[in-house]
């Protein structure tokens, strides 16, 4: 076995620390970061990605695409905020939906318009501090296939409770051949069960950790 | 207070100021284009409803994008990218489209990784300003592609040469240029720099930052300033700093402040508004509970008297108005 694929066993198993050459950070305007470990893995990962200010929320990020998605506010958070989600919890449909978003991070319209999603001019919120773990998919086509099969649709299943911007992510993943799941409300996967493997410290300033994501799955609401 | 309530309060709220803004409103002044995410494209020319509309290419390899109006001709600056699998295949060029979205010519071409983001002409159309950055293997480093540094290019277009380069100003989200980067009198441009670990270790402040063609060189002339635009029918900049909107003269420096955003308000975007009469501004009030609703005005820079608009929303999505 080379010494390449003996530190990736170690990093997978959790017995290694990732080296500070292999901490990736970029700041933003609050000074936040967007900052991950790398698994320094051989195939193409895709990540799960957690915004922590201003409210969680979760997405889904194929860096091979260079594509993330994401379920959240109308017109790109400028509209109908909350009115929505309270809709949502006494079982309402009217009113405007929540809205299936595809960034295509290389084309910097859709670059810029991620970042500034939900912000004021006076650089007040936004998507601030950005976490990303690394997902295993053996199927990543069906994921693609899945998400880019919703690009710019309402989210007729929205609810804050039982189907939100987290769900949405790992029903993408799944589709990919993730074998896992959410059951709580929150995003953070630090929230979520014991029996999930992804391990995100529940500290102020959470850490994810290499491994990759697998765990006890939760059955969506039918569609 | 139970749920029901509060969702009574809060329509009634948005039904308040729904209707604050009357049928009599006046109309936007000159012409707007706003550019959705799908690339249907609406032109708005004095009118609340679009006067044209038209669909940007987007293939699986090729995709039109950006679009900014030209100031001397009916035509827009805007990006042409180029996808061929691979992401660091991927590269975006500067082009020319007519008012169908249709390329007219080719200005600048990148080689493969190079992505071209805003695209922004001087008041003459002589000059044009764009930003630049490069996307890198995916081995390199996965997640490089979220954000990444970007460089500003000037683009002499007549002789259709590269005068100036501006390197590696800021990542996506610590440094911005908006519509109008371009100073009335075409020696330069201002953009904006946001506060960063990185900066503040280089002890580099965040603010406003003019940048002279004519010397090369960068001076920071609003520490904190954000947001900042210039006119193009007088040599005065706008900005928001402190939940203010503030007018500065360039020549003199004196500035005016035109605005003051009240306790639960965001401004989210501003704009000189081509008679140079007033500032637009796009702009939320938060209430709780992630509640918050949006509107859009006119704000006179003489007296700083509040017009309501018919509104198109442009505020709120990518568009361009001259």
């Amino acid at each position: 076995m080379s010494k390449f694929s003996e530190r990736i066993d170690a990093q997978l198993n959790g017995d290694e620390q990732p080296s500070e050459a292999n901490k990736k950070e970029a700041t933003n305007e609050h000074g936040a970061e967007v900052k991950q470990q790398n698994a320094l893995q051989e195939k193409p990962t895709w990540y799960y990605m957690l915004k922590t200010e201003g409210g969680e929320h979760g997405f889904a990020y194929d860096p091979n695409k260079n594509i993330i998605y994401e379920v959240n506010h109308p017109h790109n958070g400028h509209t109908n905020g909350g009115v929505n989600w309270i809709k949502g919890l006494f079982g309402k449909s009217d009113g405007v939906k929540s809205t299936v978003y595809q960034w295509n991070m290389s084309n910097p319209r859709q670059e810029a318009a991620f970042w500034a999603f939900g912000k004021d001019a006076d650089g007040n919120g936004g998507r601030g501090k950005l976490l990303l773990s690394p997902v295993e998919l053996t199927n990543p086509d069906a994921a693609t296939a899945f998400f880019q099969s919703m690009k710019g649709q309402e989210y007729d299943d929205y609810n804050l409770a039982r189907d939100n911007c987290m769900h949405y992510a790992i029903r993408g993943f799944a589709k990919g051949g993730l074998v896992g799941g959410v059951a709580l409300c929150s995003p953070e996967p630090s929230k979520w069960p014991g029996t999930y493997t992804m391990s995100w410290s529940s500290g102020s300033r959470p850490t994810p950790l290499i491994s990759p994501v697998s765990g006890y799955v939760r059955p969506f609401p039918p569609r | 207070m139970t749920f029901m309530k509060l969702e009574k309060i809060i329509i009634s709220l948005s039904l308040l100021i729904f209707c604050s803004c009357r049928q009599d409103d006046p109309q936007l002044p000159g012409k707007i284009l706003i550019e959705r995410q799908d690339g249907v494209c609406q032109i708005y020319d004095g009118s609340v409803t679009p006067t044209t509309e038209f669909k940007l290419k987007q293939g699986p390899v090729i995709n039109y994008s950006g679009l900014t109006w030209a100031n001397q001709t009916e035509t827009f600056f805007g990006t042409e990218s180029i996808d061929d699998g691979g992401r660091e295949d991927y590269r975006s060029n500067v082009v020319r489209f007519d008012l169908q979205g249709n390329i007219i010519n080719k200005i600048f071409e990148t080689k493969k990784g190079q992505i071209v983001g805003f695209t922004y002409p001087s008041r003459t159309d002589s000059l044009l300003l764009f930003t630049i950055e490069t996307i890198r293997s995916l081995k390199s480093d996965p997640i490089e592609g979220l954000n990444r540094m970007r460089s500003i290019l000037t683009l002499d277009l007549r002789a259709n040469k590269v005068i100036d380069t501006l390197r590696n100003l800021g990542y996506s989200n610590t440094f911005q240029a908006y519509e109008n980067p371009w100073l009335f009198d075409e020696t330069g441009f201002i953009y904006v720099l946001f506060e960063d670990r990185e900066r503040k270790n280089k002890r580099e402040m965040a603010g406003v930052y003019r940048y002279n063609l004519l010397d090369r060189t960068s001076k920071l002339i609003i520490p904190n300033g954000k947001h900042a635009i210039a006119s193009q029918k007088s040599n005065r900049i706008a900005y928001i700093r402190d939940k203010s909107i503030f007018v500065m003269d360039i020549d003199s420096g004196n500035e005016k402040k035109v605005y003051r955003t009240s306790y639960n308000e965001g401004i989210r975007h501003i704009n000189w508004s081509p008679d140079d009469k007033y500032i637009y501004l796009a702009y939320s009030k938060n209430y709780f509970f992630d509640i918050f609703t949006t509107g859009e005005k006119l704000v006179n820079i003489s007296t700083g008297d509040e017009l309501a608009l018919e509104h198109i929303g442009h505020g709120f999505q990518m568009y361009t108005w001259r």
